[in-house]
């Protein structure tokens, strides 16, 4: 938005290296008359010339004000990795949307050095070991437990930290699927009490609506709960369906209890929903039943583990109003052929889904997509989205092990085992007196005694 | 992982390490007020739920130099004590 020669306001898609500089002229109210008609941006420029036009003094994280000069001077100081600069300078440790801007400094500044350094990435500074060397030391030493594997693989850190410490309980529970026992200690607290933190330490519960889909019945049980807890907050989400925010970690197994319905994992990495359009049923264009199947898939899928969260659709016809060009799995039901699209991604690098195939019956669909989804959780590094991951590796690299039928049958067949542990948290935790103590309860003491328990 | 206590509306947070020491601090993140008793505790540092800042149970400092209010705690008879004196 231009006012008066200068920007006012900008909203990017895509390639959003720009982004810092559009800021800066907006903060400096620059006058842009002279380069507006030529191009603002040079499209195509390198990183290096791109970094050539940030002043030492530009914000380059505009989350925890970091400038180009405190980064370079982080870097010259002795930090040579992306995770040593975001934990010296904070730069990228929020919403991380200067990583690519980081990435070009360090890049610029370190130069080969820093290209051989990145294409192994440990994963955390605990250690200097990559995801890959660590699954295959875990394999190969038979490592069980975390603490095991921190101590026997030579932990910096034996404690570890809050980045390996989830990490190695998701490689242990994707390796182990029967024997891991999950380790709720190494859980990020949203995915140890099954519900989102808020700022104010209040949380949000959001009940599954397969496919979107609600009831009367349901809504009458989530408007009392909301009565009666007095919650502030109801708010339609972006994956179809109700959050109901501002609820007491001490109320959460209450609630729970009283809306009976399962978790929607909404707090998990973890397949959150399946997105769909009205389908056929009634929509005049609709040519399958993308709520059926969105719902069929949500049961069949729900509580799997990932490395990150993990976003379906299922649209029926070429208008693709569940958007599954923008999720990590997304289906486009067309009269007679399925399309599968994936490392779709709406959040911070805005991606549109790659067509990995496309099919004529829907079993082989649906043997693709578990498939697919268990190759994702093998292959990909905590925390990596499926767009990352295809990014990384490379949609061919998929594409292969996806054509091989007998890796396919193995990948689907690995991913039932894992699907085959599942139980709703939610109702676990309702059953369960010493948990509910344990994680929810805050000992409240009003005495003038200084015994607080034991 | 930590506890949560509220004694006479103060907020503590009471965590046992693996190697089985106690620490109470002030259940209270120094950055922007996150619930520290519900962080990953690695040793004897805590990170903060809500933006993953490193406190440490046993003295209150964050790297950032901030600090927050520790408690002293006695073990008796398998009882836990806290002194709500500052040290």
């Amino acid at each position: 938005v231009i006012k008066e020669n200068k920007i006012v306001g900008a909203v990017l898609f895509g390639e959003t290296i720009d982004s810092h500089k559009v800021l800066d002229y907006i903060q400096k109210e620059t006058d842009i008359s002279e380069i507006m008609n030529a191009s603002i941006f040079k499209t195509g420029e390198s990183k290096e010339s791109v970094l050539a036009n940030y002043a030492p003094e530009d914000v380059i994280c505009g989350c925890n004000g970091v400038s180009k000069q405190m980064i370079t001077d982080a870097i010259v100081a002795g930090s040579c990795t992306l995770d040593e600069v975001k934990a010296c300078t904070k730069a990228g440790k929020s919403c991380g949307g200067c990583i690519g801007v980081v990435n070009a400094i360090l890049e610029e500044t370190l130069g080969d050095e820093f290209k051989e350094s990145s294409n192994k990435t440990p994963i955390c500074s605990c250690t200097n070991l990559s995801k890959e060397e660590l699954v295959e030391a875990i394999k190969e030493k038979g490592l069980m437990l975390s603490k095991e594997i921190r101590m026997v693989l030579d932990w910096k850190n034996e404690d570890g930290c809050s980045k390996c410490r989830p990490a190695l309980n998701y490689y242990l529970g994707m390796l182990y699927p029967i024997d891991h026992v999950d380790e709720k200690e190494s859980r990020f607290v949203n995915e140890r009490l099954h519900a989102n933190i808020q700022k104010d330490g209040t949380y949000g519960v959001m009940p599954r609506m397969y496919g979107g889909v609600t009831n009367p019945n349901d809504l009458k049980k989530i408007a009392e709960v909301a009565e009666k807890y007095n919650v502030p907050l109801i708010k339609v989400t972006g994956a179809q369906r109700l959050n109901l925010l501002g609820v007491k970690k001490d109320d959460l197994p209450k609630i729970w209890e009283e809306l009976d319905m399962p978790s929607g994992y909404a707090y998990g990495k973890s397949l959150r929903m399946v997105k769909t359009c009205v389908g056929k049923d009634f929509c005049r264009f609709g040519t399958v039943d993308s709520i059926g199947l969105g719902i069929k898939l949500e049961k069949a899928l729900e509580g799997i583990q990932t490395p990150h969260k993990l976003k379906m659709s299922v649209s029926a016809c070429p208008r693709n109003c569940a958007e599954a060009g923008i999720k990590d799995i997304g289906i486009v039901g067309l009269d007679g052929v399925w399309e599968i699209y994936v490392g779709g991604n709406a959040g911070v690098d805005l991606r549109a889904g790659d067509l990995l195939y496309r099919v004529k019956a829907e079993e082989e669909m649906i043997d693709i997509i578990f498939a697919f989804l268990q190759f994702y959780r093998e292959d990909a590094r905590y925390l990596e989205r499926t767009s990352h991951w295809i990014e990384r590796v490379g949609l061919d690299k998929i594409k292969n092990v996806l054509d091989d039928v007998d890796k396919r049958k193995e990948l689907k067949e690995r991913l039932e085992i894992a699907l085959s542990t599942h139980e709703d948290p939610w109702k676990k935790i309702v059953e369960d007196e010493k948990t509910r103590k344990e994680l929810f309860e805050t000992v409240v003491i009003t005495s003038g005694g200084e015994n607080v328990g034991n | 992982m930590g506890k949560a206590f509220e004694l006479n509306g103060e907020k503590i947070a009471l965590f046992k390490t693996e190697d089985g020491n106690i620490f109470a601090i002030e259940n209270r993140c120094p950055h922007l007020g996150g619930e520290l008793s519900q962080g990953i505790l690695s040793g004897k540092n805590i990170f903060c739920p809500l933006h993953d800042l490193k406190i440490c149970t046993k003295t209150g400092k964050s790297e950032e130099s901030h600090c927050i209010k520790t408690y002293e705690i006695k073990i008796a008879d398998n009882h836990v004590y806290l002194y709500k004196g500052e040290i």
